[in-house]
């Protein structure tokens, strides 16, 4: 139950994630709030988690070798291209839809 | 241990065991940092439904079928009811049980097998311990009876009429929203003895699960029997 106040594209948790992750790693607190913080979406704590198992599954992301209980996720090479792909084809059909209503 | 943190560890349980082996402490902290608002032990719920049928753990999945079935049985009975020992008799009086209620798929054979196989499955190819089983069982349990507790609380807050119908009686309801209650004394359930019903069971089907579990440890493995054959 994705908790989003916002709904489309940019809200997909598993895109917020990578984003989220593209500068630094972080554990999933810090990457609750700074979703929330960027882009205004606030993630529920479970849906965080079941978009980080997938991520991590498709080895888009990865857990840091340390130890101790809040462990950090990294994003990997595949996950930057993954969300670089992603955004492009955000930036174009934004690029296509913003250029339509200006004609409209 | 606080109450928020029994709260959170019974939340989690929602959870498969491998799941929350991975992911489980991480998690656990997260919410202790949080409020714990309804909407927060939903998404946590629901997340850990979820999970559970992406790792298809026998229980999830025979307890999902099982809720299905009781699920479309009780819908039947509400928008096409069966006339009098029909298909649809979903709940039964009974002098026998307490609560005085029951759900007739709930004590046949078919459900004690499923209970068994549930228990044998979580022993044999999930490596699981007896108490596993018997759990897994358990779990089957609930799972089947969650439409049928829903139906006994719609019933205590109004939602859902009773039309109780004897034998020769129209089973078609008047008015409504109704469950038609087949009864031969015209004897009429109460709402809360339709959501004991299913929780009455989960000793019962823990015991199957048990019985599944020492049938899977008595069984020889296909392995054990293909070397026994290669012995030979």
């Amino acid at each position: 139950m994705g908790r989003k106040p916002k709904t489309g594209p940019a809200s997909d948790p598993e895109l917020l994630i990578l984003l989220s992750l593209a500068d630094a790693p972080k554990h999933g607190s810090a990457i609750m709030n700074d979703v929330l913080t960027v882009c205004d979406v606030r993630l529920g704590p479970g849906t965080l988690y079941t978009a980080i198992t997938r991520l991590v599954e498709r080895k888009l992301i990865a857990p840091e070798t340390i130890s101790g209980r809040e462990r950090p996720y990294r994003i990997t090479v595949q996950g930057s291209k993954t969300l670089a792909a992603q955004l492009s084809d955000m930036r174009r059909v934004a690029s296509i839809g913003l250029a339509r209503l200006r004609t409209a | 241990m606080n109450f928020k943190r029994r709260l959170i560890e019974s939340i989690l349980r929602s959870y498969p065991v491998e799941w929350r082996r991975e992911y489980g402490a991480e998690l656990a902290d997260l919410l202790a940092t949080h409020t714990l608002g309804i909407r927060v032990v939903a998404d946590v719920l629901w997340s850990g439904v979820q999970q559970r049928m992406r790792s298809r753990e026998p229980a999830t999945l025979l307890g999902c079928v099982a809720m299905f079935a009781s699920f479309a049985l009780l819908l039947a009975n509400v928008v096409a009811p069966q006339p009098y020992g029909g298909w649809t008799t979903v709940l039964e009086p009974s002098s026998m049980t307490f609560p005085t209620v029951r759900v007739s798929a709930g004590v046949g054979e078919v459900f004690s097998v499923l209970f068994v196989c549930c228990g044998y499955w979580t022993c044999r190819h999930r490596g699981g311990t007896q108490s596993q089983a018997g759990r897994a069982a358990a779990t089957v349990c609930l799972l089947a009876g969650i439409p049928v507790m829903v139906v006994g609380a719609l019933m205590l807050l109004g939602v859902i009429g009773l039309s109780v119908v004897g034998p020769g009686g129209s089973a078609f309801a008047l008015n409504g929203v109704s469950f038609t209650y087949y009864s031969a004394n015209g004897h009429s359930p109460s709402p809360l003895s339709v959501i004991l019903f299913p929780l009455s069971r989960v000793p019962i089907a823990w015991l199957w699960g048990l019985l599944g579990g020492h049938v899977a440890r008595w069984t020889p493995s296909v392995e054990t029997a293909r070397q026994a054959k290669i012995r030979r």
